[in-house]
C-alpha cells in the first residue's frame, strides 16, 4: 500500500513536470507573438490597446512563474554550482520581477561584493519569488528595502517590505507547500525558496510583525 | 553598408518558428527556419548563417547534436540554445560552443542584445 502511493505520487509529480514544459511551447508563441505586436506599434492605434497587451505579458509571466515553481517543487535537481556574481542575479531579478509594479525600491549592496558558488538559476528563482511576494503583500504604496553585504562566512541579503506582515501563527507555515495567504497563489514560491536555499548551503530566516511588513533574509555560504 | 546577418532557426513547434522568425525580420534580420535537426544539418551545408537558435529537444536528433555538427561544419555561426527545460545545465551546451542559452519563453529584450553584440563584434 505504502509503496503503490508512493509509486502515484512519482507518477502525478512526473505528469505535473510534463506538463509543465509543455506549457511552455504555447507560451513562447504566444509572448514571441505578443512582443512582435508591440514591435510593430499595434498599441498606437488605441491607448486601451496598450493596457490589454501589457496586462497580458504580466499575467503570461505570472503563469510562468508557476510553472517554474511547479517544475522546481515536484522534480527538484541538484544545484549546478559556479562561481556567480551576486549582486548581478539580484539586480537583474528586481528589473524583471517588478517590472509594470509601483513598489518602491531602494538598495544597499556592499562595493566589491565577491563571488559567491551558487546555482545562479536557483538563486535567481529564489529572489523573484521573495521578490513578488513582497509586491504581492503590499498596497499601492509599497516600500522594498534590498541590503547585501557579507557576514561571518555568509553573503547576506535582506528584503525588508512594508507590507501586510504575517501572523504569529503562520510564521511557521509560510515555508510550507500549498501554504498561502494570497489569493491566485498555489503557495509553492516560499517552499521552492527554502529547498533552493538549502541546496545552496544556505538559510532563510524570516522577522515579521502584522501591520508592519517582513523580512526575509537569505543566507548563502561564501565558501 | 553593413551586411544583414542570416539566422537559421531550429525548433519543431510551427508557432515559435513562425513568431521567431517575424520578430527577426522585423528587426531586420534574415530567417530561414526549420522543424528538425537533420534539416538545420543540411542547410548549413548549403547557405551560410551569422547566428543559428537551436531548441535542445527536437523530434529527430537532439539539438546538442546539431550544435556540435554545425560547430564542425562552420565554426564561425553563432550558437544559441533554447529549452523548456530549465532545470538543463546551461554550462554544458556552452562548453560545448554555444555563445548563449535561453530557457523558453525567451526573454527577446535579452536575445536581440545578445545579437546585437553579436552583431557588433563582426
Amino acid at each position: 500500500m505504502g509503496n503503490n502511493n508512493h509509486d502515484k505520487l512519482a507518477v502525478i509529480s512526473e505528469v505535473a513536470a510534463e506538463a509543465a514544459h509543455e506549457m511552455r511551447t504555447p507560451l513562447t508563441a504566444i509572448k514571441n507573438s505578443i512582443y512582435f505586436l508591440q514591435m510593430a506599434g499595434i498599441e498606437g492605434h488605441n491607448p486601451k490597446i496598450a493596457q490589454h497587451v501589457s496586462l497580458i505579458n504580466e499575467k503570461l509571466d505570472q503563469c510562468v512563474r508557476m510553472l517554474t515553481n511547479l517544475q522546481s517543487f515536484v522534480q527538484p535537481t541538484k544545484p549546478i554550482k559556479k562561481e556567480s556574481k551576486i549582486d548581478d542575479i539580484l539586480t537583474d531579478s528586481l528589473t524583471v520581477s517588478l517590472a509594470n509594479s509601483n513598489v518602491k525600491v531602494t538598495t544597499e549592496f556592499q562595493k566589491d561584493m565577491p563571488l559567491v558558488k551558487i546555482d545562479p538559476f536557483q538563486i535567481r528563482q529564489t529572489f523573484d519569488n521573495i521578490i513578488r511576494n513582497a509586491a504581492d503583500s503590499m498596497a499601492s504604496e509599497g516600500k522594498l528595502a534590498i541590503t547585501m553585504k557579507t557576514e561571518a562566512g555568509f553573503v547576506v541579503v535582506e528584503f525588508k517590505d512594508n507590507g501586510a506582515g504575517i501572523s504569529p501563527e503562520n510564521m511557521d507555515k509560510i515555508f510550507l507547500p500549498l501554504f498561502s495567504t494570497t489569493p491566485h497563489n498555489i503557495g509553492i514560491g516560499l517552499a521552492v525558496c527554502d529547498q533552493f536555499v538549502r541546496a545552496n548551503g544556505g538559510k532563510i530566516e524570516v522577522e515579521s510583525k502584522v501591520g508592519e511588513g517582513a523580512l526575509f533574509r537569505v543566507k548563502l555560504p561564501l565558501k | 553598408m553593413a551586411k544583414v546577418l542570416k539566422f537559421l532557426v531550429i525548433d519543431d513547434d510551427m508557432a515559435i518558428r513562425k513568431t521567431l522568425s517575424d520578430v527577426l525580420e522585423a528587426k531586420g534580420f534574415d530567417v530561414v527556419s526549420v522543424g528538425t535537426g537533420l534539416e538545420a544539418v543540411e542547410k548549413v551545408k548549403q547557405e551560410t548563417f551569422n547566428v543559428a537558435i537551436i531548441d535542445i529537444r527536437l523530434p529527430d536528433i537532439k539539438g546538442t547534436e546539431v550544435l556540435k555538427q554545425i560547430k564542425q561544419l562552420k565554426p564561425q555561426v553563432n550558437c544559441i540554445i533554447i529549452t523548456a527545460y530549465p532545470e538543463e545545465d546551461p554550462g554544458k551546451t556552452l562548453s560545448q560552443g554555444a555563445s548563449e542559452f535561453f530557457i523558453k519563453p525567451i526573454d527577446l529584450d535579452r536575445m536581440l542584445n545578445v545579437i546585437q553584440k553579436m552583431a557588433g563584434g563582426r
